[in-house]
């Protein structure tokens, strides 16, 4: 029997299996590839996304809906077909979170970036939305107000 | 940076398989017609330089005390 090898990233231990590959990077970093999704519970609704390549480098995730509920980005049929996805059911959303390290209620989102992961395939990828009615720096706390 | 000169209707290759050409031009405004494989993302620089920025701002060190803060800002959250 061949054991797995054990990899941890900030302390969490995690399998190859769990690695979501975003196969063109991100804008400003597009050497990058191999993340990890991570949540806590203290933590909730936020998520963390790790580079596994860059160890210490991490993002802050949130379900967009749970800011912007009425939020529906224009995605392209290419786009979705970077992510080869099959079914509408394997597609998670996420937009990333720019933190305010003196004021956290300052802190925004990236309506124009949203991160976009088929959880069935691994794969994931930023898309650049193109319209001027969506905010790189959205409000979370205040309701955009 | 490579510099030519271009008329309407007029193109540029680059690469093997990307064709830019000038649709329209006026003294203001050029509007550009792009052909590139699927593969190819093709955006407006600003735009583009936006996420870029944004993404360089929003990235995390992922100290103690951004973890500290993070719990705070969800629990902050929740109560909203």
């Amino acid at each position: 029997m061949v054991e797995k090898m054990q990899q941890q990233i900030s302390g969490i231990p995690f399998t190859d299996e769990e690695v979501i590959r975003f196969e063109r990077g991100m804008p400003g970093f597009r050497d990058l590839h191999k993340f990890l999704i991570t949540s806590e519970p203290e933590q909730a609704p936020f998520h963390w996304l790790h580079s596994i390549e860059q160890p210490g480098l991490r993002f802050v995730l949130i379900n967009p809906l749970l800011i912007r509920p009425e939020y529906s980005p224009r995605i392209s049929k290419l786009q979705l077909e970077e992510l080869h996805l099959a079914s509408a059911e394997d597609l998670l959303m996420y937009v990333i979170v720019t933190l305010d390290r003196l004021d956290m209620q300052q802190s925004t989102v990236n309506l124009c970036g949203p991160v976009l992961v088929n959880i069935k395939e691994h794969l994931a990828c930023q898309i650049i939305l193109d319209d001027r009615q969506l905010d790189v720096r959205a409000p979370i706390f205040g309701g955009g107000a | 940076m490579l510099v030519l000169t271009r008329r309407a209707g007029e193109s540029i290759r680059v690469g093997d398989d990307i064709t830019i050409t000038i649709v329209e031009s006026d003294g203001h405004n050029v509007k550009l017609g792009i052909e590139a494989p699927r593969s190819v993302t093709v955006h407006r620089e600003e735009v583009f330089q936006r996420i870029l920025e944004e993404n360089r701002k929003a990235a995390s060190d992922g100290s103690e005390a951004q973890k500290e803060q993070m719990a705070a800002m969800a629990k902050l959250f929740r109560k909203q």
